[in-house]
């Protein structure tokens, strides 16, 4: 069975699901196009990104709260990032998925970049997600 | 995050551009109105999300959703929002 899913490449160790993908804007007019290894976290209602790599964009603030995250931390809610996953299609062809949904933006650069449920809702998109062997997929509903 | 802590994050935003001074005082001015509710806010509306744009209370389970209400109804205007008694991630 082809998994697209696997354990954290920086902490070995971790027991939630980890792929690579990307994030695509615009910084000053011109095309930003970034590697990063999203956590798909069941947890997070929103995806949310780190303070530095949503410097990295320049992105529309629309929101933000000072409570709302575990831990009490604030967050931004800023549009203009796309993010990119991989998903297998109906017949486990792997197929990239796009989504612009706002984001949240941590005030610090602790901890992982985040694909929150918002974003598989958006693509119809389910995790399968195996914390024993570290693997597991994403899939199209 | 505290208070402080808050307004420090938004300066830092605004002196980078990322956030114009309007916006700043804007968020800052809603989440004002959103303290002097909050005792409401919080024996009424557990496990909503809440938020105040323009000085108006909007209320919705999904984040998304209440942004675009928001925008719909206040084009422009900050959204100071909380979810209530439970975690966004």
């Amino acid at each position: 069975m082809p998994n697209n899913l696997h354990a954290s490449s920086s902490i070995p160790a971790d027991l939630r699901p980890h792929q690579f993908g990307r994030a695509k804007g615009t910084k000053f007019g011109w095309p930003v196009d970034e590697s990063k290894e999203w956590l798909i976290d069941t947890g997070a209602s929103i995806a949310v990104i780190t303070k530095d790599n949503a410097d990295k964009f320049d992105l529309s603030v629309v929101a933000g709260s000072a409570s709302g995250t575990t831990g009490g931390g604030g967050i931004l809610i800023k549009r203009g990032l796309t993010t990119e996953f991989e998903v297998f299609d109906y017949a486990g062809s792997a197929v990239k998925k796009q989504c612009s949904l706002d984001m949240g933006v941590k005030p610090n650069n602790l901890g992982a970049e985040i694909l929150g449920m918002d974003q598989l809702n958006d693509a119809g998109a389910r995790v399968y997600w195996d914390p024993v062997n570290k693997t597991g997929k994403l899939e199209e509903i | 995050m505290t208070d402080d802590e808050f307004a420090v994050w938004l300066q830092d935003e605004t002196q980078n551009n990322r956030m114009s001074a309007a916006q700043r005082d804007d968020l800052l001015a809603q989440k004002k109105i959103f303290e002097i509710n909050r005792p409401i806010i919080e024996e009424k509306l557990r496990n909503r999300i809440v938020g105040f744009a323009n000085g108006n209370m909007l209320v919705d389970d999904d984040l998304h959703r209440l942004i675009a209400n928001a925008q719909i109804s206040f084009p422009g205007a900050m959204v100071y929002f909380e979810p209530i008694a439970f975690d966004l991630y």
